[in-house]
């Protein structure tokens, strides 16, 4: 079965002046397609990284990542990916729904079909009485959904979540759940990062553990923990 | 070519909704009432001094705005992070590029299309007339040089912030625009190491002041033959291309990483 | 309540645009430069520019000349035009090509200009004067402008001398020779004109005075200016003539005013002797 992401020996470096600072170093990591991954790790782990390289932001120094099998720094790999920024920033100048407009036409989508899915993601992130205003008005929530709205436009097939809860409050939380849910029901690959350790807990199928740029665990958390162990728990274990 | 028209129209509606280009061409055409309204010796009939002042304000009003929207795109984009869910899309640097460029240009050319046909219209009221084939000519001609300057500002911005961006396109283009036809008469008189850099500065900055049709238009000479007006045209799509290119070596490989910015 | 963006961008510019003129009023006015010609007539214009007001106001009169050649500026031409100078001579106008006389009057908004900045600019109120009782047929409008030149210069020869000669146009022959020994009487003593200026000018204005004076049957006086001018250019043959026929017989060679109108209306081209455009 194809791998939705495969990661292999992946190596990322930053350039702080003349110092040399590993990101990433030699993270082995794959994603079967339809479930769920939590990609959790303390701050500076390289989880952004990570995405980011999936995302074709960064180049790695050596080691290669592919989702569905097409190299990442091709453009053609993100036709299957919707992705969702941790703290997203869109464009303020538009609309809720220009906004969706336009990113469904990066994805060669347009006219009533176009229309179509831009209302029934206003309906699913629940934004009906903010679309037609302006993004510079809206609050950090709302700015959270039309961000979830926006990767979902073109019927995903590998959804890349940073910290998708941030922001919302215990009704948003619930109802990021259940859209997750629903992908994952759809038969969608679904690749989140969180802090929230009890969300990850709640919707994930399996987890991968990351510090210090290579990943220390991963697999089901019922395989991980110990009985009766919590997933925070064993966070903290891992990293001690 | 899709993705390109979706981020230029992008630039559009940023940019109409931004007030400044409003306010910017409100001051221009409040300053070009007041030199319309002057008494000049009990004298009315005079258009040509419209047509020049009228023109230079144009020229000066396309030049801020095209450099001002230019050089702002990238490194906007990447200061708030809209770069990173555009990114996330099946766009590519080229795309994006070459979008901003149309989008920046679009603007500074329907802008300025606006302010030739008031301008036309100002001079008709005074009973003066403006050829108009000239008149396209020079108007063609204008879009090119803004091609040229949102080509340069765009390949600055890709490596700087949208200030320094800003100030070296300008000088830049002013510089290629004002100084750049007395090179040759310069380096007649220097020695042979200056004369080397100066003429090689003479063929490497793009020529700006081919464009200007100015003093034709102001002072009623026929259109420009057919032939140099391509050539000149052609020039213009040769030198952005170049600099769009340019531009695309810069940023193909820029990394973006949110912990970085 | 909602602040008006519209406003905010406004003061801005507003402010932006106050702040470089007032920068730039400052920098002219810090320049240490000539005193201006004239005190008389300080306008807003004048004190925004300062010290360097006689230089904008001749940048100014350099665009009027620039209109009257059609937009064809004088500069150098490359032994090898490369691809570039070939494409500038097309791209902007070329060849040596004046001002039609019905569109003379293009020329004024420049030559206003330069009055508004520089009351003290006599060439260009004169060169406007001239244009205006000449091409362009409005003489009232020429009378006007230059008594705006004596309010704001009564001092100048330059304005008394002008009004003299389109008093001379218009027939007006003894207001003509008022003028002209007003003129006369303020030429020694005229500053900030270079000396073989002054010589030119004192000798035509003798002429013009010696013509007004045989119209207006003065034969002896006319003789009188003419021996005046053949002091200061004693090789003009045919004026000599003219005054030893007036001091003989009290008539001259040919008509007065004639003579006159081939003078007051001959266009100097200088442009033809000189300058390659």
């Amino acid at each position: 079965m194809l791998s939705a992401i495969e990661i292999r020996g992946l190596k990322v470096e930053f350039r702080a002046g003349r110092k040399v600072v590993p990101a990433l170093r030699g993270l082995d990591l794959k994603v079967a397609e339809g479930e769920v991954f939590g990609f959790i790790g303390p701050n500076g782990a390289g989880k952004t990284t990570t995405m980011h390289v999936l995302l074709g932001f960064i180049e790695a120094a050596s080691g290669s990542a592919e989702v569905f099998g097409e190299d990442v720094r091709r453009s053609i790999a993100r036709r299957r990916i919707g992705y969702m920024p941790e703290n997203p920033q869109m464009y303020r100048f538009l609309t809720g729904r220009e906004l969706l407009a336009m990113a469904g036409r990066l994805f060669g989508l347009g006219g009533s079909a176009l229309a179509a899915k831009v209302e029934s993601l206003v309906n699913m992130v629940g934004i009906e009485a903010a679309a037609d205003r302006r993004i510079e008005g809206y609050s950090r929530g709302m700015m959270q959904r039309i961000a979830l709205a926006q990767a979902l436009v073109n019927d995903p097939d590998l959804v890349i979540l940073d910290e998708p809860t941030g922001g919302f409050d215990p009704i948003g939380r619930i109802e990021i759940r259940r859209i997750i849910a629903g992908l994952r029901a759809a038969g969608k690959t679904v690749f989140f990062s969180s802090h929230e350790l009890s969300e990850v807990e709640k919707v994930c199928d399996r987890v991968g553990i990351i510090a210090r740029g290579i990943l220390v665990a991963s697999g089901c958390i019922s395989q991980l923990a110990a009985p009766g162990e919590t997933l925070e728990q064993y966070f903290v274990r891992v990293l001690a | 070519m899709r993705n390109t028209l979706v981020i230029a129209q992008a630039v559009w509606i940023e940019t109409l909704r931004r007030k400044d280009l409003y306010v910017l061409a409100a001051l221009l055409a409040a300053l070009l009432l007041v030199f319309v309204s002057l008494d000049i010796f009990g004298v009315r009939s005079m258009v040509s001094y419209i047509k020049e002042i009228g023109l230079l304000m144009t020229w000066v009003f396309a030049w801020i705005l095209v450099i001002g929207v230019s050089v702002r795109q990238l490194p906007q984009e990447e200061k708030s992070g809209t770069i990173f869910p555009l990114l996330a899309k099946p766009v590519t640097r080229a795309e994006l590029i070459t979008g901003k460029w149309i989008g920046a240009l679009g603007v500074a050319v329907a802008s300025t299309l606006v302010l030739y046909i008031l301008l036309a219209g100002i001079v008709a009221a005074r009973g003066g007339m403006c050829n108009v084939a000239l008149m396209l000519e020079a108007w063609a001609l204008h879009a090119c040089f803004m091609a040229v300057v949102a080509a340069m500002g765009l390949l600055f911005s890709t490596r700087m912030n949208s200030d320094a961006a800003a100030t070296l396109t300008g000088i830049l283009s002013f510089a290629s625009f004002a100084l750049l036809p007395r090179v040759p008469e310069l380096a007649g008189g220097a020695g042979s190491l200056q004369k080397t850099a100066l003429m090689f500065v003479y063929y490497a900055l793009p020529h700006l002041e081919l464009f200007d049709l100015r003093q034709r238009l102001a002072h009623d000479w026929e259109a420009m033959p057919l032939e140099p007006f391509l050539m000149i045209g052609a020039y213009g799509i040769l030198v952005s291309t170049a600099l769009l290119a340019l531009g695309w070596l810069a940023y193909r490989r820029k990394m973006f990483n949110r912990d970085q910015m | 309540m909602k602040s008006c963006a519209p406003c905010g961008a406004l003061r801005v510019w507003l402010a932006a645009v106050l702040l470089w003129a007032a920068a730039f009023s400052l920098a002219c006015r810090l320049l240490e430069m000539p005193p201006p010609r004239s005190e008389a007539g300080r306008n807003f214009a004048s004190m925004v520019f300062g010290g360097v007001r006689a230089e904008v106001s001749e940048g100014l009169f350099g665009q009027a000349d620039l209109v009257y050649h059609k937009g064809v500026r004088a500069a150098p031409r490359m032994k090898k035009p490369d691809w570039f100078a070939r494409m500038r001579l097309q791209s902007a106008p070329y060849g040596h090509r004046h001002l039609r006389d019905d569109d003379i009057v293009e020329i004024m908004p420049w030559l206003y200009l330069a009055t508004r900045v520089d009351p003290g600019n006599m060439t260009a109120y004169s060169v406007a004067a001239y244009w205006l009782a000449g091409a362009a047929g409005r003489p009232e409008l020429a009378e006007e402008v230059l008594n705006e030149a004596l309010r704001n210069n009564p001092g100048d020869y330059r304005a008394y001398m002008e009004k003299g000669r389109l008093a001379m146009k218009l027939g007006q022959y003894s207001k003509s020779a008022r003028y002209l020994d007003a003129a006369l009487a303020r030429l020694p003593g005229a500053a900030g004109v270079d000396g073989e200026q002054k010589r030119h000018d004192g000798a035509e204005m003798l002429v013009y005075l010696g013509l007004a004076r045989e119209i207006l049957g003065a034969p002896l006086a006319a003789a009188r200016c003419y021996r005046a001018v053949l002091e200061l250019f004693p090789g003009r043959l045919k004026l000599q003539e003219r005054m030893l026929a007036l001091e003989k017989t009290g008539h001259s060679p040919s008509s007065p005013e004639e003579q006159a109108r081939a003078m007051l209306y001959r266009h100097g081209d200088v442009c033809a002797q000189a300058e390659d455009h």
